[in-house]
């Protein structure tokens, strides 16, 4: 609603503004319409006392009655403000709090009326009047600034907490790219390494490549190139040939896909077959199989590193 | 609240500006109860509730002096602050960035155009009123409401909790809003 433009639009909002409801430009909108025009300021007064109603209409149980001296007591030690800050206060101290904080902005004007009984304590002060009235000017103008200085600070509290969660993510990924990393360069840093050059399969996948690092304790380390795209509920899957006629082959306890690119690149722990003659590709339901179910795409002999 | 009891809050909120701690102390009681079931409504907890109490009757104490009157009540002014301090502290518990579509740089100055939401009026008649309309109302309307106005939430946030569109957000708490102030006595 960034463009409102005429009173029917700016009168629509005026429920949402007495509830605080507005977002950001809206309300910006509405504020900049509002001075000039009184009968939106009279509907908005209106609203205000349903707003103050809603408030009042709520029943509940009573405050605790311990609650009244802890209040009185902590309130009564503050400042109070003799009047309304200067006109030359900073604009940074001048920011909308994250609620819509009410703060009486208007000067003290005389109350009509008698004076309720009540006992008002005065201190007796040394100073000539000016003075105090100067120093309970100041102080009063000088806590007005702490409040605004208050919420300004909880709003970037907020920011920097949100800035603060998304670095946060951040660190987690990177953590993983290192570990997985780390866990590649241990493979290839093994003392016993057996290598193996995969070529894929000449009818069914001629242009597929691939390389595999082996060792027995730190796993494998496999990166495939030019695989094909794999329709839905189907993964390649990573087979140890054991030598021997007849042997079985023997899963790895992973399946992949490759990226739009056709490459993979995985860490996978080595799987507990007699021996290695070599490694081998196929193309798998998804979650892998047992033993193959379909024709080798990629294969390669294995030979020491 | 009566015009008396209105006329006696001036005149209690008068003999607080000037310092008086037992001006407050009946202040306290002609309204701490309003407010502690306003604030328990919004922030559930009991020791949240009795936080936002005494921050709104610690601003009573500071910010008397600058009261201004005219036709507002002091029940207003005292409601106004108790939602604002409880949607506060529900905001930094949850702690939800309310930075309301816009940067805070872009934020508007608290001086600008007309915001001076503690000037309004409240009186026993409207609660009233306002209560015992608020029974009648739809409840697709009343939820709604409620959740601008307990929870403080924006018509973008109330859309995105409820699913509800948000031109139809912006409707019906429009139309509750018509509703109940048709039932306040002019």
């Amino acid at each position: 609603m960034t463009t409102m433009s005429n009173h029917e639009e700016f009168a629509a909002a005026l429920a949402g503004y007495a509830l605080e409801a507005l977002d950001g430009a809206e309300r910006v909108a509405l504020e900049a319409h509002l001075p000039t025009c009184a009968q939106c300021q009279a509907e908005l007064a209106e609203l205000r006392r349903v707003a103050a109603a809603l408030g009042g209409a709520v029943v509940g149980v009573p405050p605790p009655p311990a609650l009244k001296a802890k209040v009185i007591a902590h309130a009564t030690t503050q400042k109070q403000a003799p009047q309304t800050p200067q006109a030359g206060t900073p604009a940074r101290f001048l920011r909308r709090p994250a609620a819509a904080v009410p703060t009486p902005p208007a000067p003290m004007t005389p109350t009509p009326g008698k004076l309720v009984r009540v006992r008002v304590r005065r201190s007796r002060s040394p100073l000539p009047i000016a003075a105090s009235v100067a120093i309970a000017l100041g102080l009063g103008a000088y806590a007005w600034l702490l409040r605004s200085e208050i919420d300004s600070l909880r709003l970037q509290v907020t920011q920097m907490s949100i800035a603060t969660e998304g670095l946060r993510k951040e660190l987690t990924a990177v953590r993983n790219d290192a570990a997985r990393f780390t866990h590649t360069a241990g493979v290839l840093a093994a003392p016993v390494l057996l290598k193996a050059s995969l070529t894929g399969d000449k009818t069914r996948m001629p242009r597929a490549t691939g390389r595999a690092f082996m060792n027995a304790e730190r796993g494998v380390f496999f990166h495939g190139e030019h695989l094909d795209a794999l329709p839905p509920g189907q993964e390649y899957q990573l087979w140890v040939i054991p030598q021997g006629e007849g042997a079985k082959p023997v899963p790895f306890p992973l399946t992949f896909t490759p990226d739009p690119n056709g490459a993979v690149s995985v860490n996978v722990p080595m799987p507990a077959a007699p021996s290695v003659l070599a490694i081998a590709v196929t193309i798998e339901p998804k979650g892998g199989s047992l033993s193959p179910t379909t024709p080798v795409v990629l294969s390669g002999a294995i030979t020491p590193g | 609240m009566t015009d008396a009891g209105t006329q006696a809050d001036r005149e209690l909120l008068a003999a607080v500006a000037s310092g008086s701690s037992e001006a407050l102390a009946r202040l306290y009681d002609r309204h701490a109860g309003t407010a502690f079931a306003l604030a328990r409504r919004v922030v559930s907890r009991v020791e949240d509730a009795e936080e936002v109490v005494q921050d709104v009757f610690s601003q009573v104490w500071r910010d008397a002096a600058r009261y201004e009157a005219g036709r507002a009540t002091v029940a207003g002014w005292i409601v106004m602050l108790t939602r604002a301090r409880a949607i506060d502290r529900l905001r930094s518990r949850k702690a939800r960035p309310d930075l309301g579509g816009v940067s805070p740089d872009a934020a508007p100055p608290l001086v600008a155009g007309d915001r001076n939401p503690e000037q309004v009026t409240l009186t026993a008649e409207d609660v009233r009123s306002v209560r015992g309309a608020l029974n009648v109302l739809p409840d697709a309307q009343r939820s709604l409401l409620e959740l601008a106005y307990y929870e403080g939430m924006t018509h973008v946030e109330i859309a995105e909790r409820t699913g509800v569109p948000l031109g139809t957000v912006k409707t019906r708490i429009r139309t509750a809003m018509t509703t109940l102030k048709g039932v306040l006595s002019s």
